[in-house]
């Protein structure tokens, strides 16, 4: 049981530093190190990304770097996405997706490894409150600010981009609703790279976002009695508690050190995923955790 | 324009309101899925990871008994409910801020977005999205 509680702690860490659920790393444990059947280690992981939500996303809502009117507005579109993915999920194969979302998830690992020096260089010169503002976002009153104690001031943000963020936003629900996993990844890959918001706002308004879609998919498998009742409770007490602690590391870092390592996560969890739609459809076995 | 950092009373209140909901939700759920572990182990009964745990309490009068009786799956399984129910409660504690502000932009956002949800839930549960 300290085993998986450590494990947790860790993914819990991780996702909160990067705004993204843990599930990629918890259901691996909870199969090859516990013998649970996909399925079950995938509800328990779920629940768990609720659990990592709540903690992280509290915090960052607290610290005032989640946007709550930017995630509410975007949540429109991963809701209806995460809603027609699980349709699409059972009209289509599974190592189809799997391709494409590993090819998306190569090009946002490139895009977050190639800007990484971006965020601290807009913040020095205040790029993030000169750009142009869409209308949408202006209607909306969508930008804000936040204090970045890694560079020990106030940064002002507007929010451009309000077409492109919203359809990414519609992929990161259907990507959650097919596969379960890489949402938070492309929430947060959409608003800093195509919206002009700071990784670390993008990072606190995922992973305030990301527990509506748990939340979703962990009613229906309650609903279903596949959720593992001695599984979840040490799986949500370490995610919470690594959450807890990834939040306070998480804004004393610079962007360029997050970005770093959401890269290197991104680039493993389309390494998973082509490795598996590779297994599904021919058969190939490519050295894999998950 | 240089941007000022204040922020307004209608933000405050919702970072505020939001922030409690989900403060509150965490806590109990934690203090449920700890307690849950504790009276597994104290209780000599630990819950086995490799078989599933099921518990001899069933039925809504059985949630009452089983939390009396401290039975773990039944502390574990409150812990997952609250645990569902505490982002979801975030959407109507907004729902009600943007009200209160006469911010009605954001409460349409707000009340679909509380739509989608419903319908997703209801649509897996009923086995149309499984």
């Amino acid at each position: 049981m300290l085993t998986l509680f450590g494990g947790a702690c860790v993914a819990g860490l991780f996702g909160s530093l990067l705004g993204v659920g843990g599930g990629m790393f918890i259901v691996p444990l909870i199969v090859l190190g516990f013998h649970f059947p996909m399925k079950t280690a995938v509800a328990a992981s779920i629940v768990s990304v609720i659990a990592t939500s709540n903690a992280g996303g509290s915090s960052y809502v607290d610290q005032r770097i989640a946007n709550l009117k930017l995630a509410m507005f975007l949540e429109v579109f991963t809701t209806l996405g995460a809603m027609i993915g699980a349709v699409l999920a059972m009209h289509l194969h599974e190592w189809l997706m799997l391709l494409l979302f590993s090819l998306l998830m190569a090009y946002l690992a490139y895009s977050s490894f190639t800007t990484r020096n971006l965020d601290d260089r807009k913040i020095r010169s205040n790029e993030f409150s000169t750009a142009r503002q869409s209308g949408l976002a202006r209607y909306l009153d969508l930008s804000g600010w936040y204090h970045d104690k890694s560079a020990g001031q106030d940064v002002h943000y507007v929010v451009t981009g309000g077409g492109i963020g919203s359809f990414l936003s519609f992929v990161a629900g259907i990507t959650s609703g097919m596969l379960g996993v890489g949402g938070g990844v492309v929430k947060v890959s959409a608003m800093n790279r195509f919206m002009n918001v700071p990784m670390k706002v993008a990072v606190g308004t995922s992973k305030l976002m990301i527990g509506i879609t748990a939340a979703v998919s962990s009613a229906v498998f309650f609903a279903t009695g596949i959720i593992e009742f001695a599984l979840v409770g040490p799986v949500a007490l370490g995610t919470t508690v690594g959450a807890t602690v990834g939040t306070f590391i998480m804004n004393r870092l610079p962007s360029s050190v997050l970005k770093w390592i959401f890269s290197v996560l991104v680039i493993y969890i389309g390494y998973s995923m082509l490795a598996r739609a590779l297994f599904l459809r021919l058969g190939w076995s490519l050295p894999h955790a998950g | 324009m240089t941007p000022t950092s204040v922020e307004s009373e209608p933000s405050r209140l919702l970072h505020v309101a939001v922030y409690k909901a989900l403060v509150t939700g965490m806590v109990v759920s934690t203090l449920l899925f700890a307690a849950g572990i504790l009276s597994a182990i104290i209780g000599g009964k630990p819950m086995r990871l490799d078989s599933g745990a099921r518990s001899s309490f069933h039925g809504i009068s059985g949630i009452w008994a089983g939390l009396l009786a401290a039975d773990p799956v039944v502390l574990s399984a409150i812990g997952v409910v609250i645990l569902i129910l505490t982002p979801i409660s975030r959407i109507f504690v907004s729902m009600i801020t943007f009200t209160a502000s006469r911010d009605f932009k954001f409460v349409a956002i707000t009340a679909f977005v509380a739509i989608t949800v419903a319908v997703s839930i209801v649509l897996g549960v009923t086995g149309v999205l499984r």
